[in-house]
């Protein structure tokens, strides 16, 4: 489904990814792991479009997007839940739903009352300011707002940073019944435990390298690689 | 001293409010939209204002068709501004914006002079305002001045709103708010950012031209070469108002435009020493209000850190 081979992106003069290649195949959660700093977000920024790719390919679906606006990559059903600040504080849950449907122009109507069955709790809170709720509350309506664009593939970055597991596993919940309606998901975590037990397969990169690439739980064996997560994921990002 | 002349003076302060607020919002949006402190604002309005004069002072094209192509070039210079400068620009280079906003100001400050060579010293200016004067229970205003008053209302009646409801205009505020989750949203960020420079920079050449000198009989009034400058006077005012807001908040930026035209005016009314220094005033309040870091007050740590990034 997503393809991406031999992918190179500098910030500036600064190399941050080197041939990073990666797959996902249909009806699959694919869990991308790695230290702080190790270039993750990268992927998901350069797949989207919001940043150029010094060299290397990303096709979807069997179509060439690399370096296609992020408008055109929406468009084709490719959609990041981006990290952290994923809501417009400033705008209503009502506004969020309705900015987060605009490219589908005329059809938003209909996509937002198809997501608000998915996310009763957000029904009751349409002219709530997003600002203004919690933090597993804005989480939620980051979901709902990428839902919104019927994703065949759907990027997260980030998704339980800093939410209470509870909030966690309602999140989960609901991506679940996506996934069971045929889409597929990759997953960038701080969350090492969480993203292996939603995932079949990982990715794990260290400074701009995939070091593994394999099943979620052989992965889970390697303690070389993941003790360098539980060292730097302490203290924050 | 007599109701009628604080009235008078609190009118021909709200005209001034008018102009500042038109001049402040161009700032606000263009500021959230692309991160540009827009030093050239003024000097964008300004290249309206004198292809108005060129075309009035031909005598084919009537005032208030020529008025709307000053409008329209206004536009036009903030979008080519945007597109060919701005736009290339990382955002987070703060001190190179400001340098280089103060470079397209110049540009279009020279342009401004060149195009009226040959006229030096004063220009006589046909107006597109009546030069007559209304009085409101007692208060005397020139009619232009009411019309400023009328039309800066006008203009935020339709754009408030506007930015509130429609769907460009949401896609607008998301742009402003956090332009990275907007692309990912598929709002195409440069065009909306294109969009904003056009919206501020058609106000700032409404503004410029509601300010020229309409009153000077059927003649109309006369404008000075010296006007032709890169920062003029009440660009200073206006960033001050916009400053209320942190560059961020429009609503506030508006009443911030309201408080700065009307204290100027009311001010004359003051002792010498203190209604000498009405501009120098401005200064100090932005001087104060930048101490305060109002953008605090008006966004998240969250918000400001996307709105740099």
């Amino acid at each position: 489904m997503l393809r991406i081979e031999g992918l190179n992106v500098s910030y500036g003069p600064v190399q941050v990814l080197f041939d990073v290649s990666l797959d996902v195949g249909e009806d699959e959660i694919v869990a991308l792991l790695g230290t702080n700093g190790a270039g993750k977000t990268t992927v998901l920024r350069a797949v989207s479009g919001v940043i150029p790719v010094s060299s290397g390919t990303i096709t979807f679906n069997g179509t060439d997007i690399t370096g296609a606006s992020p408008r055109k990559v929406v468009q084709s059903g490719l959609i990041q839940l981006p990290g952290g600040r994923g809501v417009f504080p400033g705008m209503s849950v009502r506004e969020n739903l309705d900015v987060g449907a605009h490219a589908l122009g005329a059809r938003r109507k209909r996509a937002i009352e198809a997501v608000l069955d998915e996310f009763p709790d957000l029904g009751g809170r349409l002219d709530q300011q997003a600002g203004t709720m919690s933090g597993g509350q804005q989480q939620m309506l980051a979901l709902a707002k990428s839902m919104v664009l019927e994703p065949k593939l759907l990027l997260i970055d980030e998704l339980s940073l800093g939410l209470a597991p509870k909030v966690v596993e309602q999140l989960l919940e609901t991506l679940r019944r996506y996934v069971e309606r045929g889409v597929s998901v990759v997953v960038v975590e701080q969350h090492v435990d969480l993203a292996l037990s939603i995932a079949e397969r990982a990715y794990f990169m260290e400074r701009g390298s995939i070091r593994f690439d394999g099943p979620s739980a052989e992965l889970h064996g390697r303690d070389d690689l993941l003790r360098a997560v539980f060292l730097t994921s302490t203290g924050g990002r | 001293m007599s109701a009628s002349v604080v009235a008078q003076i609190a009118l021909i302060g709200l005209a001034k409010s008018g102009v500042i607020a038109m001049l402040a919002v161009g700032i606000v949006l263009i500021y959230r939209t692309t991160g540009v402190v827009n030093l050239a604002h003024w000097a964008i309005g300004l290249v309206g204002v004198v292809v108005y004069v060129l075309l009035t002072g031909v005598d084919v094209v009537p005032p208030l068709p020529a008025a709307a192509v000053g409008l329209a070039v206004s536009a036009l210079a903030g979008l080519l501004a945007q597109r060919l400068v701005f736009s290339r620009i990382h955002r987070g280079q703060v001190v190179t914006m400001i340098l280089v906003a103060l470079g397209v100001g110049s540009f279009f400050a020279a342009v401004s002079q060149m195009l009226l060579r040959g006229q030096r010293g004063e220009i006589i200016v046909t107006p597109f305002l009546p030069g007559s004067t209304v009085d409101i229970a007692g208060a005397v205003i020139l009619a232009s001045e009411l019309i400023t008053i009328l039309v800066a209302v006008a203009a935020c009646a339709v754009l408030l709103p506007w930015l509130k409801r429609s769907r460009s205009g949401r896609a607008l505020r998301a742009v402003a708010q956090n332009r990275e989750a907007a692309q990912l949203a598929g709002i195409d960020a440069a065009r909306y950012a294109e969009l904003a420079w056009v919206i501020g920079s058609g106000l700032a050449g409404l503004a410029l031209l509601l300010l020229i000198p309409h009153s000077a009989g059927e003649q109309g009034g006369v404008l000075s070469v010296v006007h032709l400058v890169p920062l003029g006077s009440l660009l200073i005012p206006a960033f001050g108002a916009a400053l209320v807001g942190g560059l961020i908040s429009l609503p506030a930026a508006l009443a911030g435009s309201l408080i700065f035209g009307l204290v100027q005016e009311l001010l004359i009314l003051a002792p010498p020493p203190i209604s000498d220094q009405r501009e120098v005033l401005a200064f100090v309040v932005i001087t104060v209000l930048l101490l305060l870091r109002t953008e605090r007050f008006f966004a998240s740590n969250a918000e400001l850190e996307a709105l740099r990034s």
